[in-house]
């Protein structure tokens, strides 16, 4: 095995002179007789491979590639604007989403949110805003029993669910019939 | 008409610059066999070494223009030279690291001994085994190591000329060489004795 602790810099170069000699003294390494044409050949290889490419993009190579990034990013971003839209705020409540049935009602429990919540494209669009229209869990039950009744024509046509917005753990909820979308309005009105 | 055997290199690169490819052809054969010396005993390997030499060449070629006359031609094409074997070993010894871990047998944490088959040019020289021992124990040194030995003991460049390829300061080239010498040393040593 090799030492490999630290040595000194500055060792006398005669202690060495052997090697020296010795590593001088190496034969030269023969090279090919047609060292020099293969390399003729090289370098014509490389600047056709050169010139190929110039005349295949020519002075457009640019204009190419600048235009193809902006496509793409372009496509990237109404990617992003139209298959994402709405469904993103969503997102955010996976693993925090609940439901439960009451009264024979679908009931989906989702933590508040200081954000706008936006349905996707096959349920009406809601807008809510915690703060405002919370509820607490024990008015739940109240709720419910002294829910105006709708007609039952105009909620089947709608939609026969219940949202309820919590946050688990907190006491805050708030609700959104989605029977009637003004309901949050109508309930606000009648208190 | 200009004699191109007397012309220095670095005139001969201005020539080239400007157009003149017999300039070029003289500095390939004035350097083709130190430059092939110096990337053998750096990578050991004889068919690798003249890929590296020719690659140097065409990048001489290529990138004529990125020379600036304040540098020496010479410390100019080692240090492309230099590049291409460091890029040339680091590649090779991912693959062997690939393909070694690809055949490894877990239980036994066997030493793969590569075959020296690659060591053929000094097959006519009188101490062959000899040149064989020293290029052995070069390649076993470490590749910053090797490099300042054989720039400084088999090309005979000056310490100013290494620390220019190398660029590292003029002590540190020192400190290298000698640091290389004596590893050096010691694996002629424990080689001879293997003999």
């Amino acid at each position: 095995m090799i030492r490999k602790e630290k040595i000194n810099p500055d060792i006398n170069e005669e202690e060495f002179n052997d090697i020296i000699k010795e590593l001088k003294s190496l034969p030269d390494i023969p090279l090919p007789q047609d060292f020099e044409s293969k390399l003729r050949n090289r370098i014509a290889l490389s600047n056709q491979k050169k010139s190929s490419s110039n005349l295949a993009f020519g002075n457009y190579y640019k204009y190419l590639v600048y235009g193809g990034s902006f496509i793409v990013v372009v496509c990237i971003v109404l990617f992003f604007v139209f298959i994402f839209n709405g469904t993103h705020n969503i997102d955010q409540f996976k693993g925090t989403i609940d439901s439960t049935e009451y009264q024979g009602k679908k009931i989906i429990i989702i933590p508040p949110t200081e954000t706008t919540v936006e349905g996707t494209s096959k349920k009406p669009i809601e807008k809510i805003t915690s703060k405002k229209d919370y509820k607490s869990k024990e008015k739940l039950e109240e709720y419910f029993e002294n829910k105006p009744k709708e007609s039952p024509d105009k909620s089947n046509q709608i939609a026969p669910a219940i949202k309820i917005f919590s946050a688990p753990g907190t006491e805050k909820t708030f609700i959104v019939d989605t029977l009637k979308k003004d309901s949050i309005k109508n309930k606000k009105n009648k208190k | 008409m200009i004699d191109y055997h007397k012309t220095n290199d670095e005139d001969l690169m201005n020539l080239f610059q400007k157009g003149d490819n017999f300039a070029f052809d003289e500095l390939v054969k004035r350097y083709k066999q130190p430059l092939a010396n110096f990337v053998y005993r750096f990578t050991s390997n004889y068919d690798d070494s003249l890929d590296i030499v020719q690659d140097t060449f065409v990048k001489v070629f290529n990138y004529k223009d990125h020379y600036q006359n304040v540098a020496k031609f010479s410390t100019w094409l080692y240090t492309i030279a230099s590049n291409l074997a460091k890029t040339s070993i680091r590649r090779k010894k991912r693959f062997k690291l690939f393909s070694s871990n690809l055949f490894k047998n877990k239980d036994e944490d066997l030493e793969i001994e590569y075959p020296d088959n690659d060591i053929k040019p000094d097959e006519n020289t009188d101490n062959k085994l000899r040149a064989e021992l020293i290029q052995k124990a070069l390649s076993k040194i470490a590749l910053h190591y090797r490099e300042v030995v054989i720039l400084r003991d088999i090309m005979e460049l000056s310490y100013d000329e290494i620390s220019e390829i190398t660029k590292l300061p003029k002590g540190t080239v020192k400190s290298r060489i000698n640091r290389g010498r004596l590893y050096l040393k010691e694996y002629l040593i424990k080689f001879s004795k293997d003999f």
